[in-house]
């Protein structure tokens, strides 16, 4: 847990984000309030559809269309991103606050050496800067990552997926920018090249003295890398502790499913578990717990009310069953 | 280098077989046609002896085998013969008309993709708006436009209604035909020749045809645009550009389209036959001297040699542009060898 005294770099307060389609509207985000802390490495987990890659989106104000905000704010050293204007945004993006994505496969113009990706990544934010010293700090950066600098004049498709996704972290570091925002980022690669990249982004944390948030389904990868673990489920928020705290007791029903469906070779598991159900339709104002269905320990009161996030002793969950205390 | 030396005489070479299945088509068709050249210059009426005499004389009363083994041996010398009808080379009304149509071509090319893609991102960048609903409408009227129409409207319209622009013929009358001896290009030769007054008139003659050909084929490359535009702007490297804070300017016309032309330059290449083919109508519904009509006023006089002439200049034409086509590939496409 970050001391109290350090205020949050990123505050996210009541988010909602909501994509109005045909038949109604998608609730994405739902009064997601999250404060992430200078130097932490926060991980947002949860299955495919919770929201996740939403929120982690919106932080730069980049909501795939129709997607917009519905309500709340994403303060950014206490300016709200949200309401910032292009010019203010164009700046923020990359500078402060860089984001690499699931595919390094295709996060590189295929028609763009490298080496333009470089020029371009500085020259948007700081004109002036020649070519000749764009390179060189490419070169400097490629050193940290591992990669060669004559790599710089290829192209993409010249490049191994792992290769890629180190460029892409490059291109994200270039500026030396406050907040890594991590979309999967090993999803795409194999093991060997995923347990290779998750040490580099250990490392990186440190050098660059990042606040990462590292958005992903792969609890692995969480546990080896977050400080505090923020699980989602429905659009919501529902579970908010440390890293020990949730893997060592967790509190909601979800994440107590999320546990046991981490297949364990030392104790030799007989049967992998799964979790019964499928995530919620996010259409509409819900009206219970969006969990409730799935939940082997619903309650009436959790198909009537939303439960809200509440504080216990610094970590923080939404159910109804921790209305007495923990 | 050597490579793309290589790679250039490959092409060259491929070319000939191509050439000659069309070359033997046409001469086939030719001669099977209903009607030959001696009836076209005589008429029905000629006794049969004259008839006789002028099939002798063009080497028509051959049979039609070694009639082609003679013109085969005539082409291998880079000789296209000579008219049947009229007395003269072939080559000199080809070399006469060519530059006219390729001239036309190339402005209507201009227009097409002047309106195709700026529209096509357009709408793509709108899509489900007003906007994008009206550009698709016009993509989808001006398809099914006939070319021919087109011309007629627009001569209506521009020449007749709004006397704007000329509708008939490359330049005006007062304009004395020997100062554009040098290329035939008259865009260039009034250029070279510093003749502004000319040059004017010159490119107002282009207005009305270049805009039939032009918007008619505009059609395809705005619903080509935006599809493909759409498709990359849902890719990754777009999204990640925006996430590094690139400018959407920069982002939708140097990431975007750039990858979007790829197959637009593609469908270029095979859309360039149906460009010329609308030349042709183009060329008649303007009264252009070029190719088109060449070609149309010898089919009917039957003129064998100079049909063949025409259509293998037309032939190589197109390959000349599918060669550009892979050249420009290779420019934009760093993963495209040649």
């Amino acid at each position: 847990m970050p001391d109290s005294a350090n205020e949050p770099i990123l505050d996210i307060r009541d988010l909602s984000i909501i994509y109005p389609i045909s038949i109604g509207t998608v609730h994405a985000v739902q009064d997601v309030t999250l404060s992430i802390y200078k130097g932490e490495v926060l991980g947002i987990v949860g299955e495919s559809g919770c929201g996740k890659s939403t929120l982690g989106l919106s932080i730069l104000k980049l909501m795939k269309p129709p997607g917009r905000i519905g309500s709340g704010s994403i303060l950014y050293k206490g300016t709200d991103i949200l309401g910032m204007d292009d010019r203010t945004l164009l700046d923020m993006r990359g500078r402060n606050i860089a984001m690499i994505f699931q595919n390094p496969l295709t996060s590189l113009d295929p028609l763009m050496s490298v080496e333009r990706h470089f020029i371009e990544a500085i020259q948007v934010h700081e004109p002036r800067t020649g070519v000749p010293e764009c390179i060189e700090r490419a070169k400097k950066i490629l050193a940290d990552l591992g990669i060669e600098g004559n790599r710089l004049k290829e192209y993409p498709y010249q490049l191994s997926g792992g290769m890629r996704q180190r460029i892409m972290i490059g291109l994200a570091l270039i500026l030396h920018p406050d907040i890594l925002l991590a979309d999967e980022p090993t999803t795409a690669l194999d093991v060997i090249v995923e347990a290779g990249f998750t040490e580099l982004l250990i490392r990186l944390h440190e050098l660059y003295n990042l606040t990462v948030v590292l958005i992903s389904h792969n609890l692995g990868l969480v546990a080896q890398m977050a400080d505090r673990i923020a699980v989602m489920y429905g659009g919501r928020l529902v579970e908010l502790a440390t890293v020990n705290q949730i893997f060592e007791k967790p509190l909601h029903p979800y994440t107590q499913g999320l546990m046991n469906c981490v297949p364990n070779i030392l104790l030799e598991q007989k049967e992998l578990n799964a979790m019964p159900g499928s995530p919620p339709d996010l259409v509409g104002e819900p009206t219970a717990c969006p969990f409730a269905p799935r939940c082997p320990k619903a309650m009436d009161i959790c198909r009537s009310r939303v439960p809200p996030l509440k504080d216990y002793g610094g970590r923080r969950t939404a159910c109804w069953l921790y209305e007495g205390g923990v | 280098m050597r490579r793309i030396l290589n790679y250039f005489l490959m092409r060259v070479l491929l070319t000939i077989p191509m050439l000659f299945v069309l070359l033997t088509l046409v001469f086939v068709v030719l001669r099977v046609m209903p009607g030959d050249p001696v009836s076209a210059m005589l008429g029905g009426h000629a006794p049969e002896y004259v008839i006789q005499q002028k099939k002798a004389e063009l080497g028509l009363n051959k049979p039609i085998f070694e009639q082609y083994i003679d013109y085969l041996g005539q082409l291998a010398h880079g000789d296209l013969g000579n008219s049947m009808i009229f007395v003269e080379r072939v080559s000199h009304p080809i070399a006469q008309r060519l530059p006219a149509t390729i001239e036309l071509t190339l402005f209507g090319l201009i227009v097409t993709l002047g309106i195709g893609i700026p529209l096509g991102v357009r709408a793509s960048r709108k899509r489900r708006t007003a906007q994008d609903f009206g550009i698709r409408f016009y993509a989808n009227i001006v398809y099914c436009i006939p070319v021919f129409w087109m011309g007629l409207i627009l001569q209506m319209v521009f020449g007749v209604l709004l006397p704007i622009f000329p509708i008939a013929g490359r330049v005006g009358a007062r304009i004395i035909s020997s100062d554009f001896d040098r290329t035939g290009f008259y865009v260039l030769d009034t250029l070279m020749k510093g003749n502004f007054a000319d040059l004017g008139d010159v490119l107002m003659h282009l207005v009305l045809p270049a805009f039939t050909l032009g918007i008619t084929l505009s059609g395809v490359f705005v619903r080509l645009t935006r599809a493909n535009m759409l498709d990359v702007l849902k890719s990754d490297y777009v999204l990640a550009s925006r996430a590094r804070g690139v400018p959407e300017r920069r982002v939708v016309y140097k990431h975007a389209l750039k990858n979007a032309l790829i197959p637009i330059v593609t469908m270029l290449g095979l859309q360039f036959s149906a460009l010329l083919a609308g030349a042709i109508l183009t060329e008649t519904t303007f009264s252009w001297p070029g190719m088109g009509r060449l070609l149309l006023e010898r089919i009917y006089l039957r003129d064998y040699p100079t049909v063949q002439g025409v259509i293998i200049v037309y032939a190589l034409f197109v390959s000349v542009v599918s060669l550009i086509v892979d050249i420009v590939y290779a420019i934009i496409d760093p993963r495209v060898q040649l």
